[in-house]
């Protein structure tokens, strides 16, 4: 009882701290916690974003909510959000939010991440839109960003027409980057938006970008009926299963939090980010009657790809590379703009109850001229040709406190299978696990997919990981995965199959809500090729990589927050001499209440002692900037982000960074060198919203 | 085939092969949880921590078979006894491991009581022998192990034992017996959930770290899981329990030399658990 009473009390802090927070920090906080987990430079948590920003503003409703709009929080595990419905199932609707709490398999700390989007009303909203509603109750979103590296790369040297036109070592345009993006929803019900981008060095209104940006997207979506589901018209993105067949967009793969290497699928969403490539154009929707759904799509675009021409009608005849870089800078990168058309056709139906749901997808995936990459041993078994199908079939259960996932899928091109099978557990409310076997043979390919993998595709690659965390105490918990791979072929750079692991282990201290510890060890081991061939035939050798971090975070005022990391890096491999790298992280998060603005500094010092041994690490941007950069070589990095918010519907970002290097007279190389040790970054981004 | 695996594992992997030097790893369960055994308290606790032998309150047997790498030459059979006495618990137990050329056999008596509430201790004797084929002939010689197992907390035990104290020679001019010094904690939030990790340390091997998970989500059924370094393997097993009779299965994977299925029987003569 006494224990009750002290929960009761604990739960109704968190309320009051939680409620106390700023929205923006709230969903920052929750954005950050899933993006520390990965490490990538190019990271586009759009969607996250998005979600938590609308389900901010309009609570679900436990007692009117299915299982994926909970899912779509990307805060709850399967066996959580199931455990909610079948309380209600079982004991009727929630009466308050307090009874979140005699859930068995909700800890507090779930509660807390999730309480700030959910809510218990027992009122059923009746959802009729009409176009009075949808006018006065829209969101209107106008982002507009502009960034650029205010140091000169040698690529923007100017130059006479006649080089520029015959080399490939400048850029045609600016060092500009331009970005803008609109966007009108009504509730999730309704979405239209478009966006627009200019990359860094390519032209703008003039040359070979007659139109202005390199790259534009629509989108109008739809979704809310009783049989007609969700309808999308203009760029989509699809997400199936577990991505074994098709998959656009990001997804999460290994991380210190187990949950997240379970993907969940949102099958149809509106695609707003400017990742030129992973995304569909076309038309989609679903249809539905009952639990059964039906999912149909059709998309046809343009991809960059450079090949072999037809000596008679300067046509490509065939493909030898796809370019997925979305850059068009240089007189090659402009020449392969656009040379591709690909189109990608697919139904998926699938059943879906409260504790099963499972499909059936069938996608056609085909390039208008025949793709034939180079005859290296590595490429043996890669896609050649213009057509494919993948036909899978994907499920999702769970039994008692146990979900089990997985998919199956085929490839027709080359008679071969991707599977994946896993299970997540949570076996007492303090001990979580989670197992998941894939095993993807070396000629499965299909355009999209993600899969959960160590290797870049969701091909050639089998492997077992097992992750488990428990919470030791109110205080402790540790987080532990190890994961075990096999490559059966070669690879891009490993002249013969290979294999490795990957372990990690993170005790985490959290005291109370103010202050947070935790120190991570993580130690990959993979085979690439030996540095001392001598020109025959090149073995390959183990490269062990361990990371050590220790990583604190401490809100010393409601306003003011002061986070430090410092990481270890060793790099052991038997061709070349070891290798180390340290960082130290200081960062300093200033956001008065009162005040319409807030401020983020950091200051950080690196040693590494080659590119081999970078760390990557999460950096502050403007909202929906995403940076996690890796440092290297010797030197310092600092940056200052400020955000004010001002006449009500208006927020503007500046953000300026630095790198200053020792040691050095030249940064990078190519057309992106540096004259000098310094280079530096500059954001601004406005946003008016309504 | 089986040849060039032998000469392989003689050379480039003879680690994974050192326990073979007077000591294996034995028990279903505890392969099963990737040799993270030394806080079991069950009878097979006589190959992994004679202190630990001292919880057990009926007579317990138990025997068990594994074929490494699913190597015929590889194989290796166990039994293990725990006789409660007036004060504290009286074991026997043997490992056998190898094929006709390479024989292992250790064979001993231990004894093991309870120090205070929360402090168990124990003690074993061995004989080894070690049988060449051809005209090698046979050494024998004798160990002595030892082994504590404390329980903290409700939630909380922690083990240590040591293998071969005195570092044991194979014969007197050669090698010596591995000495394996080991030590780990169970964490049990719960009567159907326990936790283990250890680390292990051979004289002349790599240290090793181990993890594992039990779980029982029915009363008669046990699911277990784990993986250790040093070799890198990880491990999987069940056991099934009808009465005093338990049924183990489970196997132990390495990435480059495949699965080593085990499997285990055990009997306990009278139930002392209050269900």
């Amino acid at each position: 009882m006494r224990k009750n009473r002290l929960l009761l009390l604990f739960f109704t802090t968190i309320c009051s701290c939680v409620f106390g927070q700023e929205r923006n920090e709230i969903i920052q906080q929750r954005v950050e916690f899933i993006a520390e987990q990965s490490e990538s430079e190019e990271l586009d948590l759009t969607n996250i974003f998005d979600q938590l920003n609308y389900f901010y503003d309009n609570p679900i409703n436990l007692n009117n909510t299915n299982p994926d709009e909970l899912r779509s929080l990307g805060l709850l595990t399967e066996v959580q959000i199931t455990d909610a419905l079948l309380h209600i199932e079982r004991f009727g609707k929630f009466i308050s939010i307090y009874e979140l709490q005699s859930l068995k398999y909700w800890d507090l700390n779930t509660i807390s991440l999730v309480l700030p989007f959910i809510k218990v009303d027992d009122r059923l909203e009746n959802l009729h839109i009409t176009f009075k509603d949808a006018i006065k109750n829209g969101k209107i979103e106008w982002y507009t960003r502009y960034q650029r590296t205010p140091e000169r790369k040698k690529g923007y040297t100017p130059v006479s027409d006649s080089i520029l036109n015959n080399s490939n070592g400048y850029y045609h345009g600016n060092a500009d980057k331009y970005y803008t993006r609109f966007r009108y929803t009504y509730r999730t019900n309704i979405s239209l938006g478009f966006t627009a981008e200019k990359d860094p060095g390519e032209e703008f209104f003039k040359g070979s970008q007659k139109n202005g940006f390199d790259y534009y997207s629509f989108h109008a979506f739809y979704k809310g009926g009783k049989y007609v589901r969700a309808v999308a018209a203009g760029d989509y993105q699809i997400q199936i299963g577990q991505g074994l067949n098709t998959w656009s967009g990001y997804a999460f793969g290994k991380s210190a939090d187990i949950f997240s290497s379970k993907k969940a699928a949102n099958l149809l969403r509106p695609y707003t980010s400017v990742d030129e490539n992973r995304f569909f154009r076309g038309g989609a929707a679903i249809i539905g009657y009952k639990k059964w759904n039906l999912l149909t799509f059709y998309s046809n675009k343009k991809i960059d790809g450079s090949g072999i021409n037809d000596s008679l009608t300067d046509d490509l005849e065939f493909v030898t590379t796809i370019d997925l870089s979305g850059l068009h800078r240089t007189n090659s990168e402009i020449a392969k703009k656009n040379k591709l058309s690909e189109q990608v056709i697919g139904n998926y139906v699938s059943y879906n109850s409260t504790r099963f749901n499972a499909g059936i997808a069938v996608v056609n995936q085909q390039y208008n001229q025949p793709l034939q990459k180079d005859t290296v041993p590595y490429n043996l078994y890669a896609f050649r040709g213009k057509n494919t199908t993948a036909i899978s079939g994907d499920y999702n259960f769970v039994l008692k406190n146990v979900n089990f996932f997985g998919e199956v899928s085929y490839s027709t091109h080359s008679k071969s299978f991707a599977q994946l099978h896993g299970l997540m557990a949570i076996l007492d409310p303090s001990v979580s696990i989670s197992v998941i076997y894939r095993n993807y043979s070396k000629g499965y390919f299909s355009f999209y997919n993600n899969g959960f993998s160590e290797g870049s595709n969701t091909q050639n690659e089998s492997g077992l990981f097992s992750g488990i965390k428990v919470r030791l105490a109110p205080a402790w918990s540790v987080s532990s995965y190890i994961d075990f791979f096999k490559f059966p072929w070669l690879k891009y750079q490993v002249d013969a199959p290979s294999k490795g692991y990957e372990f990690l282990v993170q005790p985490t201290y959290k005291p109370n809500k103010v202050f947070e510890i935790y120190a991570r060890f993580r130690q990959q081991v993979r085979q690439k090729n030996s540095r001392d061939s001598d020109g025959t035939i090149t073995p390959i050798e183990d490269v062990v990589q361990n990371n050590y971090r220790l990583n604190m975070s401490y809100k010393v005022l409601e306003s003011f927050t002061l986070k430090s990391r410092v990481e270890y890096v060793t790099i052991n491999r038997k061709s070349s001499p070891a290798e180390d790298g340290w960082i130290f992280t200081q960062d300093i998060l200033f956001k008065p209440k009162k005040l319409p603005f807030d401020l983020t500094l950091r200051y950080a010092l690196f040693d590494t002692d080659s590119y081999d041994s970078r760390i990557y690490t999460f950096e502050n941007n403007a909202l929906y900037v995403f940076s996690i950069p890796a440092y290297y070589y010797q030197g310092s990095r600092a940056y200052a982000l400020v955000r004010f918010s001002f006449l009500r519907h208006c927020d503007l970002w500046i953000r300026y960074g630095t790198y200053l290097y020792a040691n050095k007279n030249a940064i990078s190389s190519g057309a992106e060198e540096i004259k000098g040790s310094k280079k530096s970054d500059i954001t601004v981004q406005l946003r008016v919203s309504f | 085939m089986t040849r060039l695996l032998l000469l392989l594992l003689f050379t480039s992997f003879s680690y994974l092969f050192s326990f073979g030097q007077g000591w294996n790893p034995v028990g279903s369960r505890a392969v099963s949880l990737a040799n993270t055994s030394v806080c079991l308290n069950d009878v097979w606790a006589y190959h992994h921590n004679p202190g630990a032998t001292a919880s057990i309150r009926a007579i317990s047997i138990g025997a068990y078979y594994e074929t490494r790498f699913l190597t015929k030459e590889l194989q290796t059979q166990a039994l293990a006894v725990a006789i409660p006495l007036k004060v504290g618990v009286l074991s026997a137990g043997g490992q056998f491991f190898g094929y006709q050329q390479y024989r292992n056999t250790r064979a001993g008596l231990g004894y093991s009581m309870k120090f205070t509430d929360f402090l168990q201790v124990g003690v074993q004797g061995n004989v080894q022998t070690l049988r060449l084929g051809g005209n090698y002939g046979s050494t024998i010689s004798g160990t002595v192990e030892a082994g504590v197992l404390a329980k903290i907390s409700e939630k909380w035990s922690v083990g240590i034992s040591v293998m071969n104290i005195g570092r044991q020679r194979t014969n007197p001019t050669n090698d010596r017996f591995a000495t394996v010094l080991r030590g780990g904690f169970q964490y049990k939030p719960s009567k159907k959930v326990s936790i283990f990790a250890e680390v292990e340390k051979q004289v002349i091997t790599k240290i090793s770290f181990k993890g594992a998970v039990e779980y029982q989500p029915v009363q008669p059924l046990y699911i277990r899981f784990g993986a250790q370094s040093a070799p890198m393997e990880f491990a999987l097993g069940i056991r099934y329990r009808v009465s005093g009779f338990s049924i183990d299965l489970g196997s132990k994977y390495h990435q480059t030399l495949g699965w080593s299925p085990n499997f285990g029987l055990n009997y306990q003569f009278k139930e002392h658990e209050k269900k």
